[in-house]
C-alpha cells in the first residue's frame, strides 16, 4: 500500500512555519520541565510513601502536585495546539488509530488529578493508606506518559498505520515498535531525575531563606538526579539504537544539527550528573535546563527526519495574516505582566502578614 | 474525507461528543461565573464585616477550584481530544483559521489557573483588596477565555463575511458574536447562583444559610430573565437559513427548544421557591435539582446549537462528513472511494455492498449516526427502505431533509450505499412478484349478433389504499365504467333508445351489481364500493356488463376494471406489505403519518393509533373525488408529487414506480397497455419525470407551501420550471394528440408539458371524429390500451377485442370494420389513418 496516499494534505498556514515551530519547541519546552517535575515528583512522592510512610519528603510534595498536574497540563495545551497546526495531519491520524486509548487519557487524567487532592487535602486523615491516593494518581500519570509516547511513536511512523484497515475500533498502540518502550522509560526516568533536581533545589532555596527543610533533602535530590540520569543515559542509547539506521547520516541541515544536538545534550547531561553528584543543585540545573534544550531539539529534527518522506513544511499553503499573530503576542505580554503582577502582589502581601 | 474513521458502532452519532461536551460547557461556564460570585460575595462579606460570608467564601471557593480546575478544566482537553477523532476535518480547520485565538485563550486560561490557586491558598492570608484583586484577575481572565472561545463556536454556526473573505476578525467577530457572549454571560453567572445554592444549602447556621440562599436566587433570577432575553437577541440574529433549521426543518430541534422553553420557568419557578424554603432537608434536594436542571438546559442549549449548523460543521463551508462545499462537485464526479484516502485497492475494486457500502457507509454516515447506539441511530432510519428506495432517498438526500447533506458519491456508489444499509446493515424486505397467471373464458360472439356492447374504465389504473383495512385513505377516485351499445348495420348506430345496461361484479363480494346511467352517447357507472382482488391478488376486477333492448337481452361482454391495493410506499416508509405483496399495511400507514407529523407538526398518527381512518384529501384537496379540503393547503397530488419530487432522485427519474405499481418489480404490473408493453414506453415520457410532474402540479397551486417545494425542483426538471406548463392533476393529463398529431403515427415520444385542455380534452371523456365512439371503446382504459398485455392473464386486457374481432388489437383495427359496419369501408369516418394495418403488433 502506498502510505503517501494514507497521509491528509496539511491545512494552511497563517504565519510562515519557522513561527509555529519555535513556538511548539519553545513551549513543549516549557511543558516538558514541568511535566518531568510533575511525574517525577509523584514517582518518588509514592516511593517514599511506601518505603517511609512517614517521609517528610512524601507530605511535600503531596502538598505540591496538584499544582504541578494543572500547570503540566496547561502548559501541555501550547504545544499541543502548535504540533496540531504543523502536523495535524499526522497526529490526528495516530489519536484515530489508538483513539479509545487516547481518549481514556482524559478520564485518566481527571482520576489521577483527583487522586492528588485526595493525596493532598487527606493527608492527614488518611494515614497509612496515603499509599492509594498517590498509586492510583501514579498509576494514571504512567499510563497517560505510555499513551502518550505511543502516540508519538505512531505519528512519526506511518508504515505502521495501514494496521488500522484490520483494527478500526480505536485500540492500536503498535506495540511492536522498538522505540516505544525505550522511549517511554527514558521520559519516566527523565522525570524522576528532575524531579530530584527540583526537591534539591527545593530544599536549597528553603535552606537559603532559612526555613525548615527535610533532612538530606538537597544531598538526596541531587543523588536522586544523578543516579537516575545515569540509568537514563543507557536507556537513552538503547532509544538511539532502536531508531531508524542512518538517522544520523542524513544529508542536509537536520541530519547535522540533530546529531549536534545530541552531543551537546551528552555534554550537558554529563556536567550536570557531576554537578548533582557534587550536591552542587543550581549548576546541576544550568545544564539540565541545557540538555532538556538540546533533547527538545533532538527529538524535533529526529522527527523531521522520520516524517521527511511525507512532510515538506515548504509545501503547506500560506494565507498571511499576520494581525491575530500580533494579537496573540499582545496577549501572551498581557499574560506575562499578569503573572509578574500576582507574582509581586502575592510575595509583598505574604510578607507583609495576615490580613 | 482525509482521516480514517473511528469506529464506535454504539457510542458513536455524537454521543460521546455530547457528553463531554455538555458536562465541560456547563462546569467552564460556572467556570466564568464563579469566578465573579467569589468576588462579589467576598466583598459582601467584607462590607457586612461577616466571617461567616468570609468563611462561606473559602469553601465554595474550594468546592468550585475542585469541581472546576480539574473536572472543568480536563474536560476541556477532552473536548479538544474528541473533535479531533471524530471530526478531524473540521478540527484542523477550526484549529487553523483560530490559532492565534486558541493560543491567546491558552494565556488566558494560563492566568485562571495561577490566579485561582492564589485566591485560594491566600485566604486569610492577604490583605483583603490584594485578594480582591487575585479574584477580579481570575474573572477577568476566566470571561475572556469565554469571549474567545465564544468567537470560535459561534462561527461555526455563523460564519458570516469569512466565506467570502477568510478573514480571521470577521470570523471571529460573527453574525452571532455579540448574542452569543451576552447569552453565555448571562449563562454563566446564571449557573454561578445554582452552583452557590449547593454549598449554601451546607451552612450549618440558620440564619446565614438562608440569607446566603436568598443571595444565590438573586444571582439565578435576574440572570435567568436576561438570558433569556438576551437568547431573543440570538434568535433574531440568525440568519434565515440556521433560524430556520433549528425552529422549523430539523424535526430533532422541536425537543431540544420545547425543553429549553418548559426549563426556562421551571428554573425561575424553583428559584423562587429556594428564596422562600425555609427547612435544609427541603434546600439541599431543591439545590440539586435546580442544578441537574440547569444541566438539562445547557444540554437543550447546546444541542440547538450544533442542530443549528446542519447539515455542516462549519455553515456552508464544510458538511458534517468533512467534505467541503465547494469539493461536492469533485466528489460526485470522481466517486467517495476514489477521492478518499483510508480506502484500500481491494475496497476500491469492489462492487458488493458488504465491502464498499460498508466502507461508504464508515466515511459518510459514521461520522454523525451510530449504529445501534443511543444518539442518531441509523438502523431504525434506514430499516424500512427497500434497497430501491433507499437508493432514490439517497439521491435526493438534502433537499426536503435539508438537516442532511446531499450524498456526495457517484450513482454507482449510491446503490452500493443502499445496498449495504439495507441488505447488510439491516434486512430490507423485499418481495418478488409472485403471480399465477390466469385463463379467461371469453365472451359469446356471433357473427349474425345484431348489437355490439364495448365497454372500459375510463379511470384506467385506480389505486386504493384500502382505508378500511389500512387506516389512512389517499385512495383516487373510484373507478367508472363507460360503455356504449352498438346496433350492427352497414351504418351502425350507438344507440340508447330504450336501453338497459346492466353490471355484476365477478367474484366477491357476490352479485354486487346494478345499472349504468345514460350520459351523452354513453352509459356509466362509479363503482364506489368496488374493493380489490384478493387471494388470488388480482390488480383489476373483472365485471359482467348486460344490454337490454326494450327489455330483451342483446348483448354481453365482460369488462377489466383497473383497481390495485399496490401503493408501495412501504418502498420508504417500511412496514409489511399487507397480503401477498401487495396492501398498505397499517404499520406502513403509521409510518406515513409520523413522517407527516414529523414535518408538519400534525398528531395523525396518534389519530390512526386510535382507530381513526385518516382522510388525506380532508385537507388537501382532491378534484377528482371532489374533496375541497383546506385552500391555503396544497391539493393532494401537489403535496404528493411536489414533496416526493423534491425529496427522491437527483435528476428527473422516472421513479414512479417507487410508490405506484407500474414496474415489473410488483405485483400488479399495471402499465400493461400498448404503450407500456409493446412500445416499452415509460411513464415519464408521458408525464415528464418525478421533478416535472411535482413542478408541473405546483405550478398550478395557490398554497403558499408550494413555491418552497418549486425551488427544490429548480435546476432538475427536464425543462426550466418557468417553461413548465401548470397543470391541475386529473383535469389536464397528457394530450395523446401532442405525439399522434391529426391521429398520425407518433415523431416523438414526450406527451410532457402538452397537457389537455380541461377535462374534455382527457381520453376518457373524449370521443372521436363525428362525436360518435368514446376512444376508449376501441381502445381500452388509459394505461391499458389495447393490446394490453397483462403478467396475470393473456387475455383479461383485450376481452372485447378477442370477443368481436379474435384478435387483440383495437376495435375495427386491421380494416375491420366490419365488427360494426358489417363490411369491408373505404372512409376513415372516426379518426384519419384507421384505415391502416395496425402497426405495433405482437
Amino acid at each position: 500500500m502506498d502510505i503517501g496516499q494514507l497521509i491528509p494534505p496539511p491545512d494552511f498556514l497563517q504565519v510562515q512555519w519557522g513561527w509555529f515551530q519555535l513556538l511548539q519547541t519553545g513551549t513543549f519546552f516549557c511543558h516538558l520541565l514541568v511535566m518531568n517535575v510533575m511525574l517525577g515528583a509523584a514517582i518518588i512522592s509514592l516511593w517514599y510513601q511506601v518505603a517511609t510512610p512517614d517521609s517528610a519528603v512524601a507530605q511535600l510534595t503531596a502538598q505540591k502536585l496538584p499544582f504541578s498536574i494543572a500547570f503540566a497540563v496547561n502548559l501541555g495545551v501550547a504545544p499541543l495546539l502548535f504540533l496540531q497546526v504543523l502536523s495535524g495531519h499526522f497526529i490526528y491520524v495516530s489519536s484515530i488509530l489508538m483513539a479509545s486509548l487516547w481518549l481514556s487519557v482524559v478520564a485518566v487524567l481527571i482520576i489521577s488529578y483527583y487522586a492528588a487532592y485526595i493525596y493532598q487535602l487527606r493527608y492527614e486523615d488518611l494515614a497509612v493508606l496515603r499509599g492509594i491516593p498517590a498509586g492510583v494518581m501514579v498509576a494514571g500519570l504512567l499510563y497517560i506518559a505510555f499513551i502518550f509516547s505511543a502516540n508519538m511513536a505512531l505519528m512519526e511512523n506511518p508504515n505502521a498505520w495501514p494496521e488500522y484497515f484490520a483494527r478500526p475500533e480505536g485500540w492500536i498502540l503498535n506495540l511492536n515498535d522498538p522505540r516505544l518502550m525505550p522511549r517511554f522509560l527514558h521520559t519516566v526516568l527523565g522525570a524522576v531525575a528532575t524531579a530530584g533536581l527540583a526537591l534539591a533545589l527545593y530544599g536549597d532555596y528553603r535552606q537559603e531563606r532559612g526555613h525548615s527543610c527535610p533532612e538530606h533533602m538537597v544531598a538526596g535530590g541531587c543523588r536522586l538526579f544523578s543516579y537516575a540520569t545515569i540509568a537514563n543515559f543507557g536507556v537513552g542509547f538503547w532509544y538511539l539504537g532502536s531508531l531508524p539506521t542512518g538517522i544520523f547520516r542524513q544529508p542536509g541541515l537536520a541530519g547535522k544539527l540533530m546529531a549536534f544536538c545530541l552531543l551537546l545534550a551528552i555534554a550537558t547531561t554529563a556536567l550536570a550528573v557531576i554537578n548533582g553528584l557534587r550536591e552542587r543543585a543550581r549548576q546541576a540545573l544550568a545544564f539540565l535546563l541545557l540538555t532538556l534544550l538540546a533533547m527538545t531539539l533532538v527529538r524535533e529534527f529526529a522527527r523531521a527526519i522520520l516524517l521527511a518522506p511525507w512532510r515538506d513544511y515548504g509545501e503547506i499553503p500560506l494565507r498571511p495574516e499576520y494581525s491575530p499573530f500580533i494579537f496573540f503576542l499582545l496577549v501572551l505580554g498581557f499574560g506575562v505582566f499578569l503573572v509578574v503582577y500576582m507574582a509581586r502582589l502575592v510575595l509583598s502581601g505574604l510578607s507583609g502578614g495576615q490580613r | 474525507m482525509n482521516y480514517p474513521t473511528w469506529l464506535l458502532d454504539i457510542y458513536g452519532g455524537g454521543t460521546i461528543i455530547a457528553l463531554v461536551a455538555v458536562a465541560h460547557v456547563y462546569i467552564s461556564h460556572l467556570a466564568v461565573g464563579g469566578g465573579l460570585f467569589l468576588v462579589l460575595t467576598e466583598m459582601k462579606g467584607l462590607r457586612q464585616g461577616s466571617r461567616e460570608i468570609l468563611s462561606y467564601v473559602k469553601v465554595h471557593s474550594k468546592f468550585f477550584l475542585l469541581l472546576t480546575m480539574v473536572f472543568g478544566g480536563m474536560s476541556g482537553v477532552g473536548i479538544w481530544f474528541t473533535i479531533a477523532l471524530i471530526h478531524p476535518t473540521a478540527t484542523s480547520s477550526l484549529i487553523h483559521i483560530f490559532v492565534f485565538g486558541w493560543a491567546a485563550e491558552w494565556v488566558f486560561f494560563f492566568c485562571e489557573i495561577l490566579s485561582l490557586f492564589l485566591y485560594y491558598y491566600t485566604f486569610d492570608r492577604l490583605d483583603s483588596g490584594k485578594h480582591l484583586t487575585l479574584g477580579w484577575i481570575y474573572f477577568g481572565c476566566a470571561w475572556m477565555s469565554l469571549f474567545l472561545i465564544n468567537g470560535i463556536i459561534d462561527f461555526m454556526l455563523t460564519p458570516g463575511a469569512w466565506l467570502e473573505n477568510r478573514n480571521f476578525w470577521s470570523g471571529f467577530f460573527n453574525p452571532t458574536f455579540w448574542p452569543a457572549l451576552f447569552f453565555r454571560t448571562f449563562f454563566a453567572l446564571m449557573i454561578a447562583g445554582l452552583f452557590g445554592f449547593i454549598t449554601s444549602a451546607n451552612i450549618k447556621n440558620k440564619a446565614l444559610r438562608e440569607e446566603m440562599v436568598r443571595y444565590c436566587a438573586l444571582w439565578l433570577l435576574p440572570a435567568l430573565l436576561l438570558l433569556v432575553a438576551s437568547g431573543f437577541w440570538y434568535k433574531v440574529a440568525l440568519p434565515p437559513p440556521q433560524a430556520e433549521m433549528i425552529f422549523a426543518t430539523s424535526p430533532e430541534m422541536a425537543r431540544y427548544v420545547r425543553g429549553f422553553i418548559i426549563i426556562s420557568p421551571l428554573l425561575f419557578a424553583g428559584g423562587l421557591l429556594i428564596a422562600m424554603a425555609r427547612p435544609s432537608f427541603l434546600i439541599r434536594p431543591l439545590a440539586w435539582l435546580l442544578v441537574i436542571l440547569g444541566f438539562g438546559y445547557m444540554g437543550c442549549f447546546e444541542m440547538i446549537r450544533e442542530g443549528g449548523r446542519r447539515p455542516f460543521i462549519i455553515h456552508d463551508y464544510m458538511y458534517s462528513n468533512g467534505i467541503l462545499k465547494e469539493e461536492l462537485g469533485e466528489f460526485r464526479e470522481e466517486g467517495v472511494l476514489e477521492k478518499a484516502r483510508w480506502v484500500t485497492d481491494e475496497e476500491r475494486a469492489a462492487k458488493s455492498p458488504e465491502v464498499a457500502g460498508r466502507k461508504l457507509s464508515t466515511l459518510l454516515c459514521l461520522p454523525c449516526h451510530s449504529q445501534g447506539g443511543f444518539l442518531n441511530d441509523i438502523k431504525p432510519l434506514v430499516q424500512s427502505f427497500t434497497r430501491e428506495g433507499m437508493a432514490s432517498y439517497l439521491a435526493g438526500l438534502g433537499r426536503v431533509n435539508s438537516y442532511m447533506p446531499p450524498f456526495p458519491g457517484t450513482p454507482q456508489e449510491r446503490d452500493l450505499l443502499s445496498g449495504y444499509l439495507t441488505t447488510v446493515l439491516t434486512q430490507s424486505r423485499e418481495s418478488q412478484p409472485q403471480i399465477s397467471p390466469e385463463e379467461l373464458a371469453i365472451p359469446r360472439f356471433a357473427p349474425e349478433d345484431k348489437y355490439l356492447l364495448v365497454a372500459a374504465s375510463d379511470r384506467g389504473a385506480i389505486l386504493t389504499s384500502e382505508p378500511q383495512l389500512s387506516g389512512l385513505d389517499f385512495s383516487f377516485a373510484p373507478p367508472r365504467i363507460k360503455a356504449q351499445l352498438i346496433q350492427r348495420a352497414e351504418s351502425p348506430t350507438v344507440t340508447s333508445d330504450r336501453v338497459e345496461i346492466s353490471y355484476r361484479v365477478i367474484g366477491k363480494p357476490e352479485g354486487e351489481g346494478g345499472r349504468l346511467k345514460a350520459a351523452a352517447g354513453y352509459f356509466q357507472a362509479e363503482l364506489a364500493d368496488l374493493t380489490p382482488a384478493a387471494k388470488p391478488f388480482r390488480p383489476y376486477r373483472l365485471i359482467n356488463l348486460e344490454a337490454k333492448v326494450a327489455g330483451k337481452l342483446v348483448a354481453k361482454t365482460k369488462v377489466r376494471v383497473g383497481l390495485s391495493n399496490g401503493f408501495a410506499c412501504r418502498n420508504c416508509h417500511g412496514g409489511p406489505w399487507r397480503s401477498e405483496g401487495s396492501g398498505l399495511s397499517r404499520q406502513t400507514a403509521e409510518n406515513i403519518l409520523t413522517a407527516h407529523d414529523k414535518r408538519s407538526h400534525t398528531k395523525l398518527a396518534r389519530e390512526h393509533e386510535q382507530g381513526k381512518i385518516v382522510v388525506c384529501s380532508s385537507c388537501h384537496s382532491d378534484s377528482s373525488r371532489g374533496a375541497k379540503g383546506d385552500a391555503s393547503l396544497l391539493t393532494l397530488s401537489g403535496a404528493v408529487h411536489g414533496f416526493h419530487g423534491a425529496i427522491l432522485g437527483t435528476g428527473d427519474e422516472n421513479n414512479c414506480h417507487l410508490c405506484h405499481p407500474v414496474g415489473s418489480d410488483s405485483q400488479s404490473q399495471s402499465f400493461d397497455g400498448l404503450h407500456g408493453t409493446t412500445i416499452g414506453l415509460n411513464c415519464s415520457d408521458c408525464h415528464g419525470g418525478l421533478a416535472s410532474h411535482g413542478a408541473a402540479i405546483l405550478k398550478a397551486e395557490s398554497s403558499p407551501g408550494a413555491k418552497p417545494l418549486l425551488a427544490k425542483l429548480a435546476g432538475r426538471t427536464a425543462l426550466p420550471v418557468e417553461e413548465i406548463r401548470s397543470r391541475r392533476p386529473w383535469e389536464m393529463e397528457p394530450d395523446c394528440l401532442s405525439c399522434h398529431p391529426g391521429f398520425a403515427p407518433p415523431e416523438k415520444f414526450s406527451g410532457f408539458n402538452q397537457w389537455t385542455n380541461g377535462k374534455q380534452g382527457l381520453f376518457g371523456q373524449r370521443m372521436g371524429e363525428g362525436a360518435v365512439l368514446l376512444c376508449l371503446s376501441c381502445h381500452g382504459s388509459p394505461h391499458g390500451l389495447y393490446p394490453a398485455r397483462s403478467p396475470h392473464s393473456r387475455e383479461v386486457g383485450v376481452i372485447q377485442p378477442l370477443q368481436y374481432q379474435q384478435k387483440p388489437y383495437p376495435m375495427g383495427a386491421d380494416k375491420g370494420c366490419a365488427v360494426c359496419h358489417t363490411k369491408a369501408m373505404a372512409d376513415e369516418l372516426h379518426h384519419p389513418g384507421m384505415l391502416q394495418e395496425f402497426r405495433n403488433r405482437l
